[in-house]
């Protein structure tokens, strides 16, 4: 079974996109700082989507900071190994199915521990770390692999 | 499932990364594979049964625990 992956060299790529809009985003949540160039007005923004929903003025910052760490993640986790091979698939399927056990059980403890406001942040953090911890568990994976290798 | 990867490697007078090569995977694959910690798919099985000069039966073997 053939997997799409990025090239290795994306690896690298991956964290000029990652690092930008990760600060882009605590920015955004914490200071509120919004890039000028990314905000449209209602009349704007219902001629693109014509459906009415945008009542005033709207910023993207958010989006973008938010895409940009799902691109440098995508990025990061599914680019190919230096030599990658079947048993490399094997342990990117271990980390994998580790990370969405730990995201759902992460995002089920949220819902009964944390509520209003501080959900709406815990949801928001949660968005990305079935790809953090997906790339976290892989790297350990094959760096325990490595290590018993060589002794 | 006990395999015989390493005797039969060592009688080919192969090293770990030379099969590796031969078989286009990483060193680490060998090294997991001669441990017991992965069993290969069949492509790969037939590939090194194919480099050691031998049949795949004779790499891999099943126990008693695989069938339960």
């Amino acid at each position: 079974m053939k997997t799409f992956l990025f090239p290795a060299a994306a690896k690298h790529w991956a964290w000029l996109v990652l690092l930008p809009a990760l600060a882009l985003g605590l920015a955004n949540m914490y200071w509120d700082y919004d890039l000028a160039f990314l905000s449209f007005k209602s009349t704007q923004l219902a001629r693109l989507y014509d459906d009415g929903i945008f009542s005033g003025n709207m910023n993207f910052t958010d989006e973008l900071a938010a895409i940009g760490m799902i691109v440098g993640l995508m990025l990061m986790g599914f680019s190919a190994e230096r030599v990658e091979d079947e048993f490399t698939s094997t342990l990117r399927l271990k980390a994998l199915s580790w990370a969405v056990w730990c995201h759902f059980i992460v995002l089920s403890l949220a819902i009964l521990l944390v509520h209003s406001a501080a959900f709406y942040h815990a949801l928001v953090y949660n968005m990305f770390t079935v790809l953090i911890l997906f790339r976290l568990r892989f790297s350990y994976l094959i760096w325990k692999n490595n290590r018993e290798a060589e002794a | 499932m006990k395999n015989q990867l390493r005797p039969l490697r060592q009688l080919a007078n192969l090293t770990q990364q030379e099969l590796a090569e031969r078989v286009q995977v990483s060193r680490q694959t060998i090294v997991s594979i001669e441990s017991g910690k992965y069993v290969p798919s069949t492509v790969l099985a037939l590939k090194l049964a194919d480099k050691l000069g031998c049949s795949v039966a004779d790499l891999f073997v099943l126990e008693s625990d695989d069938w339960k």
